[in-house]
């Protein structure tokens, strides 16, 4: 539940995926009345438009694909399918058919069709009956589905020779510069890597810092040291940027180095009070030194800015359930049950539910909810923690012993750490040996 | 009837003594035969009379005698108890208990003094019980009976000593800070502090951080005029021995400090004491009171250097007055060797005083032989370390110590001997991993703490250090000057300035609340040198020296303020744009003139001041002037190398170059030069012709790093002897 801002914004940045800042095209009055049209279930009165469109503008995609596109975009995939299939029969040379049949399966997670598509796109964009600007389209969209695919194969040097392939066309789009970037990293030229998001960074300055970049790179590596020692060079390097004080405070408090975090998150305080990820590095920090007036304020300023953030309100109801007055422990139920309304897949809103129901003496509402935060498999330090304690409370010391040394060693954020640490050292007298651990 | 005839015949002797004799015979015949009420009248007196002294003779008076006797006792409780004398105190109530067994008052202070715990109601027993817990080393029993005494005697100095001890033994600091603070004034009418209290009270000052300057001033200008009284020449050896102590305290802890005047005019006396104290030692074989003259001799011999270089002793009378301390301490270890062949202080001390004198291979011998007979001793491991730095074997050293702090992983003292060995040896690798080690064994020492962050900020990690000295706490960074100046340049060079000034803020805060006692701005000073060691910006550095300015206007001409603020525009001066501009350069000059005037033997503000001269002002000249200080001291005591590589290049500016080359070469051996010394020791070679030895510090000097402040130098150098082009 704490992951969000403080390890994604250290790590998560460099590998999202950078929308290519092509200029948007214009839309004609066809197509406007189209899309009215699809907007008002008049498809084939919108298909008629937009075949008028297309013969206006040749270079418009055949109108069964655009058509299929709005299908998509409004959640009808059969529909979609339907048309997009009758499009490629109709117009079976057309690339747009192709890289929109890719599209579909990219977001499916069907690779393979995504590539096979996206080849087919390449192969019949070489044709000469498109002018050279739908050409260059075509090729670029079909080596970026490329791309896309060998960044989720990891296969770096095909997806590098794609994403170089459509810099050449498009030498300062900063967000494929920092894919090249990436690949160029991940295939081991670190210092090449690095060069190419400073030309990144020095060609648009609101781009992410380099020294983050590759911070978050080594640490996606599970080299924390490395990615430690990038964060520190983006402090050094930046001292006028929040951005990388705030980094490195999260960093280090993910670390358990709550004291050392405390002079960067100081610093970020200083150079960006109204932040987003200062008010919530703040809450997190004062959490963390069981501060709970301190973390009440910041994350109430930002559930209050951020009312449909689920990271603000599942703070807000952690720290409010430690109050001792009752209407705020009422509050934090109200908050907890509400997230978990608006989410019911997210473990960790059941996690911050379970907690709260545990905290307020509903021990059986809290073991369902930590349940059914535990079901989808991946268990959350915190949510460790919460279940170790209610397993300690029904005398389940083997199992709460087992959850808590699983936290002690998994990465991530905890403020809980401390009082994780005094349970383990009470239940570890209480529960019966390993049979794994060595006798002494 | 007849008439008298005349008047009676006078009457003899004889018959004056006559009648005398027989006038109780004639008394009681008178009785005898008189009425019967007389006789019985006088029978009843005779009777009563007999009676009555019979009773004052047997009962009366011994309890008349008693009760004198238990006042006596009691008045000698009260002198015993007021200064804490256990023993007579005993004594005195034994005595009282002899005489009234049942003596309510006595039993109560009897069994107070035995359990240490006195009724609070008593006054006169506070001194007692807080002496004979603190004797006993049940400090917080102690803590508790100074408690009772201060509610009587609110200015009571054992009883505040032994609070703050305790609190500090405890490890409860913010408490036991408290109670040092509170520690009354030593000139107080109520306090009267002695000598051992005088001792307690400075190393609670030390260790609560808390400054000790109105102790010292009271030891120069009370404490030291009664030394060598009649009182002092009659107090047994132990008691001369803190007498000395004390004295040696009254010193000013900067070495760069001139010593009070007041204190040379004592001298003779101390030196008649500690002659004094050492024969009596000697004579009752005081083993413990002869290593303490022996320990205190190298403080007495580290002040008379102090007293030479501030010419307060001349060249004349330095010779006689060395050799009258090294032959005393010769004297009191050899005594203490011959009695106690395990005594490491003893070995150390006379390898020490041998090394002084000359005689290497005996100091050695002695270290070897200490070594032999005390085993891991880190005093002479150290010694033995130092040996080898000056063997030019600092690594053999470094290894020699690492093996024992290996021996003996839990012991602190052997880390930190290894971290320093490592430094010495330059492997910051390994001085690093001794204190990792060294904190594994005594987790959060400052010392070490402080020392690892050092060394991460000398290798560039200025994170890493920050990381460290956080750990410390704010409170503790701030108490002590070292590691406010470490957090500082921490702060500064790890990207994170936009702190400084709060911490700067933070810092000075102690300096200038109003009548603050405890305040002093060492701290501040020492956190704006923190700013200056990471090479600020001109604007920042121009900042800190205002900063200073504003503090010096209350603590006026304070020493460490001055320095810094001299140092602050001097680099403003240096590194703004333009370079050396002529008006910053001279407010710098002035900064640092006025500081030399109240430090006049620091060294390092003579050299600043003559780079100053010579590069801002293009006056060698004056430099040379400057730096006549540090060219007196270079052959007679250790100077910063930095001092030196200034000196070499005023020499070669004033055309000395022998002299330059030989200390600019110096220079070069320590392994600590700069590649703006070096490319100044190459042109100075290349003036005398000597082309090789030119292009060999050139080399050296391109190999360095090369800082801001260094590259004219070399850029100078390389196209003079290489004819490079910039």
């Amino acid at each position: 539940m704490i992951i969000r801002p403080v390890a994604a914004v250290a790590l998560s940045f460099a590998l999202a995926a950078g929308a290519v800042g092509q200029p948007k095209p214009t839309v004609s009055p066809e197509e406007e009345k189209a899309r009215d049209l699809f907007r008002a279930g008049k498809f084939d009165d919108a298909l008629k438009e937009l075949e008028k469109a297309g013969k206006a503008d040749a270079k418009l995609p055949p109108a069964r694909v655009t058509l299929a596109d709005y299908f998509y975009r409004a959640n009808q995939g059969q529909a979609a399918r339907v048309q997009l299939e009758q499009a490629i029969a109709e117009n079976p040379r057309h690339p747009a058919a192709y890289l929109l049949n890719g599209s579909f399966a990219f977001g499916e997670g069907r690779l393979t069709d995504t590539a096979l598509n996206c080849r087919t796109a390449l192969d019949l964009a070489a044709d000469p009956r498109w002018d050279p600007d739908q050409r260059k389209k075509f090729v670029r969209d079909a080596r970026l589905g490329l791309a896309s695919v060998f960044e989720s194969r990891r296969d770096w040097a095909a997806a590098k020779e794609n994403l170089v392939a459509v810099l050449n066309e498009d030498a300062k789009n900063t967000n494929l510069r920092t894919r090249v970037a990436s690949a160029t990293f991940h295939l081991g030229f670190p210092e090449q890597a690095l060069a190419e998001f400073q030309a990144a960074w020095k060609d648009d300055p609101s781009a992410d810092l380099p020294e983050l970049r590759m911070a978050a790179l080594w640490g996606a590596k599970d080299d924390l040291a490395k990615a430690e020692e990038w964060l520190k060079k983006g402090v050094s390097a930046h001292d006028r940027d929040a951005r990388p004080a705030r980094t490195y405070a999260g960093f280090l408090l993910d670390s358990g180095k709550a004291d050392a975090a405390k002079p960067y998150l100081d610093a970020a305080v200083k150079l960006d009070p109204k932040a987003r990820e200062t008010i919530a590095l703040k809450g997190l920090f004062a959490r963390y030194k069981k501060d709970f007036p301190a973390a009440e304020e910041a994350f109430e300023a930002l559930a209050k800015d951020y009312p449909n953030d689920p990271f603000a309100a599942w703070n807000l109801a952690l720290v409010l359930i430690e109050s001792a007055d009752a209407g705020k422990k009422r509050r934090a139920l109200d908050l907890a049950e509400s997230e978990v309304r608006k989410n019911q897949r997210s473990a960790e809103g059941f996690a911050v539910l379970g907690w709260c129901l545990y905290k307020s003496g509903r021990v059986e509402e809290a073991e369902k909810a930590l349940a059914a935060a535990s079901s989808p498999g991946t268990v959350s330090r915190d949510l460790a923690y919460f279940t170790a304690r209610l397993l300690t409370d029904q005398g389940k010391f083997g199992e709460a012993k087992k959850l808590l040394k699983g936290a002690a060693t998994a990465k991530g954020p905890f403020p809980y750490r401390a009082d994780a640490e005094a349970l383990l050292a009470e239940v570890e007298k209480k529960a019966p040996p390993d049979k794994d651990e060595p006798k002494k | 009837m007849s008439a008298p005839i005349g008047p009676p015949l006078p009457l003899s002797a004889r018959q004056r003594v006559g009648r005398v004799l027989l006038a109780p015979v004639h008394a009681v015949l008178w009785v005898w035969y008189g009425p019967l009420w007389l006789r019985a009248a006088f029978a009843l007196a005779v009777v009563l009379g007999v009676g009555g002294g019979s009773y004052y003779l047997a009962v009366l008076r011994p309890e008349q005698k008693r009760k004198l006797a238990i006042t006596q006792a009691w008045f000698q409780f009260d002198a015993a108890a007021a200064v804490g004398h256990e023993p007579v105190a005993l004594e005195s109530i034994a005595t009282v208990l002899e005489l009234d067994p049942g003596n309510e008052t006595a039993l109560r202070r009897k069994a107070g003094i035995e359990s240490g715990n006195a009724d609070p109601a008593d006054a006169g027993m506070g001194v007692l019980t807080v002496r004979g817990n603190l004797r006993n080393n049940r400090l917080p029993e102690a803590e508790r009976e100074a408690t009772k005494r201060l509610a009587h005697a609110p200015f009571d100095w054992v009883a505040h000593c032994a609070r703050a001890t305790a609190a500090l033994a405890r490890g409860d600091r913010d408490v036991g800070v408290r109670f040092v603070n509170q520690i009354p004034a030593p000139d107080h009418p109520q306090t009267r502090p002695d000598a051992g209290g005088l001792l307690t009270a400075f190393r609670l000052f030390r260790e609560a951080g808390r400054d000790a300057t109105p102790l010292r001033v009271f030891v120069r200008n009370i404490f030291v005029k009664d030394l060598g009284s009649p009182a002092d020449l009659a107090a047994p050896a132990p008691f001369k021995l803190q007498r000395i102590e004390c004295y040696t305290e009254g010193f000013d802890a900067d070495p760069d400090r001139p010593p009070e005047a007041g204190l040379v005019s004592h001298w003779a006396a101390v030196s008649a004491l500690a002659d004094r104290a050492a024969d009596e030692s000697l004579a009752a074989g005081d083993v413990a009171t002869l290593a303490g003259l022996g320990r205190v001799g190298a403080r007495l011999s580290a002040e008379l250097f102090a007293f030479r270089r501030a010419g307060q002793v001349t060249e004349d009378q330095y010779p006689a007055l060395r050799k009258e301390l090294d032959d005393r301490a010769t004297k009191v270890w050899t005594a203490v060797l011959e009695r106690d062949p395990t005594n490491p202080d003893a070995y150390h001390g006379l390898a020490l005083l041998k090394w002084r004198a000359g005689d290497y291979a005996a100091a050695r011998d002695f270290v070897a032989r200490g070594l032999a007979a005390c085993g891991d001793d880190p005093q002479l491991y150290a010694m033995m370390a130092t040996m080898l730095r000056a063997e030019d074997r600092p690594q053999d050293a470094s290894a020699a110590i690492w093996k024992v702090a290996e021996r003996n992983p839990d012991k602190l003292v052997w880390w930190i001997l290894a971290a320093e060995a490592s430094v010495a040896a330059r492997r910051r690798d390994l001085a690093i991993a001794a204190c990792e080690r060294g904190r594994r064994a005594s987790p959060g020492n400052p010392w070490l703490v402080r020392t690892e962050a050092g060394l991460h900020l000398e290798a560039g990690d200025a994170h890493k250090a920050l990381e460290l000295l956080n750990s410390l706490g704010e409170p503790a960074v701030l108490s002590e000057p070292a590691a406010a100046r470490m957090y500082a340049h921490a702060l500064t060079a790890s990207g994170l300035g936009i702190l400084v000034d709060d911490f700067l803020a933070k810092a000075e805060q102690p300096a200038q609340e109003e009548g603050s006692k405890v305040g002093s701005p060492r701290t501040a000073a020492a956190a704006f040198r923190g700013v200056l060691d990471s090479e600020p910006s001109a604007d920042r550095a121009a900042a800190v020296a205002d900063r200073a300015g504003k503090l010096l206007a209350k603590w006026v001409d304070h020493p460490d303020l001055l320095r810094v603020r001299a140092d602050a525009l001097a680099h403003a001066a240096e590194v703004g744009e333009p370079r050396w501009q002529p008006v910053r350069v001279a407010a710098a000059v002035k900064a640092y003139e006025l500081a030399r005037a109240k430090r006049y033997a620091d060294l390092g503000s003579a050299a600043a001041l003559a780079r100053l001269r010579l590069k801002g002002e293009r006056r060698p000249d004056l430099a040379l002037k400057d730096i006549a200080v540090v060219r007196g001291s270079e052959s007679v005591e250790p100077v910063p190398v930095d001092a030196l590589e200034v000196l070499g290049a005023v020499l070669a500016a004033n055309d000395l170059d022998a002299e330059a080359i030989r200390v600019l070469d110096k220079v070069r051996r320590t392994g600590r030069a700069t590649a703006g010394g070096l490319a100044v020791l190459a042109l100075t070679y290349h003036k005398q012709g000597d082309r090789a030895a030119a292009e060999d510090a050139l080399k050296a000097a391109g190999e360095l790093p090369l800082t801001p402040r260094d590259r004219p130098d070399y850029l100078l150098a390389a196209r003079t002897i290489r004819q490079e082009k910039p």
